[in-house]
């Protein structure tokens, strides 16, 4: 009697295995195909370049108009590496609940999806891979235009490569998480909910030290700041980039003691997700949110 | 093909009780009456549909016909009682449930537009996981059946709303789901794609007899041509629920027939109407033939009535059982648009 019932339950997980496998795949796959303007690859290559790119000029013109051009190289590689890595988060918080938002309301699809058996949050986590890597292309592009341009004090043989892998890759879960949060309050949003997440990073951009140190905020606001993974993780974007000089005035000396943080708080922040999510899910399905087609 | 075989006699679709109240629309106040006010758009809906069934739910706009079939489908929490799917609850075997049903609504445009029609049933069947490979194979089969082949690689853009709705229809069943739920899902469609929507729901329950629908409509010849069972709702409750056959003649007091007679004599007509069961007798006189409508007490009292007019030498040329259309059943049972806009007004 126990070979059929253990073979029995053997395939009862492969199968739920390989629709999660199957899941991620196809949300990966359609979010490469409807976000992407396949029909002009040369336009939307241009698109993904002049974004990031327009942002960090538009920091350093501030920056010329202040200090007088020719300013201290420091803070360029401070902006450029700051607004590149901004790409991700921008792509991937904005963009996980854009996609929940246009599956609802512009292909009303999001309740065919949402009835299948599938993991919700693989299909999001799916819908979030392609923008990484668009994130990553623009990330590329604008640093090396930072490099070639203003002198961002780069050098290809003496990035810290294993320390940016590992915090690009803990910075994309945390991110990642983050965007699952602000898609769980965008269903149940009942206004704003397209420019909720335009507000979110936009806060978040100027709390996590992307484009100033920390150190300059109020104390108050320098707490909430340390809470976030963001700002390890910009942090040791930097110094692996840049080298560890970089970081003489970020609260947290020791790269590896920074490591530390972003790893916790990266965890605090999936688990808070996860929760928010959740409680969000059950809102959206008690009060009939997931058709909602009138959310303009 | 994971699912354990489900028992027969649990119905496929079960309904206890079920109730529904949505805060109203809007917030905004209208003339100070609105805000802060609930809707109950189902008030203790108890229902049942066996396997095998195709079972008709009628009900006019604003009736609770979407409201149900959200409940059933996971979209929508009820307010109370308990929605089963063979026997699973859809608020705590949410998994088990959904991999069991699938939806097909009408009078929306749905869809990836940037996705063909081949892509977007394949990434269906991904979510179920069906392999690629039984998938298209599916989708292959399906495509041929609702006469959109040809449309296979067409991008969804492009297609007519008929043709979004075939396709809607190969989504909903590319996962070979055993309850599916239609909700109007002929809505705005011309008669020819409503007609390939229809057939092929008939024919797919045809081929596996542990299949089960439940489509909502207020097409009452839609129901008819469709349905076993039906179910009339109104205002969030069930006003009547029985075969189209029942829901007919419960609204006939008497048994109705039409007859054509030839030599007839107006004395016939006293004769019927002294007889035992025959509560009223009519003719209308045509060149060549009577024709004559009986009301009687009981269907049983046609016999010896048919028998009486032989024997009093009249010929029968036809003889017509008249049943009420479903369309007259559901107006008497939930009053016509006209009143329903009244009742609307208040
Ligand atoms: N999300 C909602 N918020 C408030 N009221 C709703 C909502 N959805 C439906 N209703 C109301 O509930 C009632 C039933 O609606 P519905 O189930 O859509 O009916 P049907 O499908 O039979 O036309 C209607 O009065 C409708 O206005
Ligand atoms: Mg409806």
């Amino acid at each position: 009697m126990a070979t059929p019932i253990s073979a029995l339950s053997a395939g009862r997980t492969r199968i739920s295995q390989s629709r999660a496998w199957q899941t991620l795949r196809a949300a990966t796959w359609l979010e490469w195909e409807t976000r992407g303007n396949w029909t002009n690859p040369a336009l939307y290559l241009l698109y993904l370049i002049i974004r990031p790119m327009t942002a960090s000029l538009v920091l350093v013109l501030m920056f010329w108009v202040i200090k007088g051009v020719g300013a201290h190289d420091g803070i360029y590689g401070f902006l450029i590496t700051g607004s590149a890595a901004w790409t991700f988060v921008e792509q991937i918080i904005a963009g996980i609940p854009q996609a929940v938002l246009a599956d609802r309301e512009e292909y009303a699809m999001l309740k065919y999806v949402y009835i299948t058996p599938s993991h919700f949050l693989l299909f999001l986590t799916g819908r979030a891979l392609p923008r990484m890597l668009v994130a990553f292309f623009s990330f590329v592009v604008t640093l090396g235009i930072g490099i070639a341009l203003l002198g961002v004090p780069v050098n290809l043989l003496q990035v810290n490569y294993p320390l940016f892998f590992a915090s690009l890759i803990v910075g994309l879960v945390g991110v990642t998480a983050l965007g699952i949060l602000l898609a769980g309050l965008a269903l149940v949003l009942k206004r704003g909910a397209y420019q909720m997440p335009q507000a979110v990073t936009g806060a978040l951009y100027l709390i996590s030290g992307a484009i100033f140190p920390i150190t300059v905020l109020p104390s108050w606001l320098r707490d909430v700041s340390l809470a976030l993974p963001l700002t390890y993780w910009l942090e040791l974007m930097r110094r692996a980039l840049l080298g560890s000089h970089i970081g003489e005035s970020f609260p947290v000396a020791e790269t590896g003691a920074v490591f530390g943080l972003l790893t916790l708080t990266t965890v605090v922040l999936i688990g808070v997700a996860l929760v928010a999510f959740r409680i969000c899910d059950f809102q959206a399905r008690e009060r009939g949110q997931i058709d909602r087609t009138t959310g303009y | 093909m994971s699912s354990p075989p489900s028992q027969d006699n649990i119905p496929a679709i079960q309904a206890i009780n079920v109730k529904r109240v949505y805060q109203a629309r809007g917030g905004r106040s209208i003339g100070g009456t609105k805000a802060g006010k609930t809707v109950t758009a189902l008030d203790g809906v108890s229902l049942s549909v066996a396997r095998g069934e195709i079972f008709g739910l009628l009900g006019r706009n604003g009736a609770g016909k979407t409201t149900l079939i959200k409940i059933f489908t996971t979209l929508l929490a009820p307010s109370g009682g308990q929605a089963l799917i063979d026997g699973m609850d859809v608020t705590r075997e949410v998994v088990k449930v959904r991999q069991r049903i699938a939806m097909v609504s009408g009078g929306e445009q749905s869809g990836y537009g940037i996705l063909t029609v081949r892509e977007q049933l394949w990434m269906f069947a991904q979510f179920y996981g069906v392999p690629s490979k039984v998938a298209h194979a599916r989708i292959d089969e399906l495509l041929a059946a609702v006469g959109m082949s040809e449309q296979a690689n067409q991008k969804v853009y492009a297609l007519s709303t008929g043709m979004r709705q075939r396709m809607n229809l190969c989504r909903a069943l590319v996962s070979d789901p055993e309850v599916l739920f239609l909700d109007e899902p002929t809505v705005g469609l011309d008669v020819e794609a409503s007609r390939a929507v229809r057939d092929y729901v008939r024919l797919w329950m045809s081929q596996d007899l542990r299949r089960t629908v439940l489509l909502t409509t207020h097409y009452m010849f839609e129901a008819d041509e469709l349905c076993n069972h039906v179910a009339v709702i109104n205002h969030g409750q069930l006003v009547a629920e029985g075969t189209t056959a029942d829901l007919k003649r419960g609204l006939q007091e008497h048994a109705r027939f039409q007859l054509e007679m030839a030599e007839w004599a107006p004395a016939f007509t006293d004769m019927l109407r002294g007889r035992d069961g025959v509560v009223e007798a009519l003719t209308e006189q045509h060149a060549d033939r009577t024709q004559l409508r009986l009301a009687l007490l009981r269907e049983e009292f046609i016999m010896p009535t048919v028998a009486s007019l032989n024997d009093a030498g009249a010929r029968i040329l036809t003889l017509r059982r008249i049943e009420p259309t479903l369309e007259e059943a559901f107006v008497r049972l939930v009053g016509d648009e006209a009143e329903a806009e009244a009742e609307g007004g208040h």
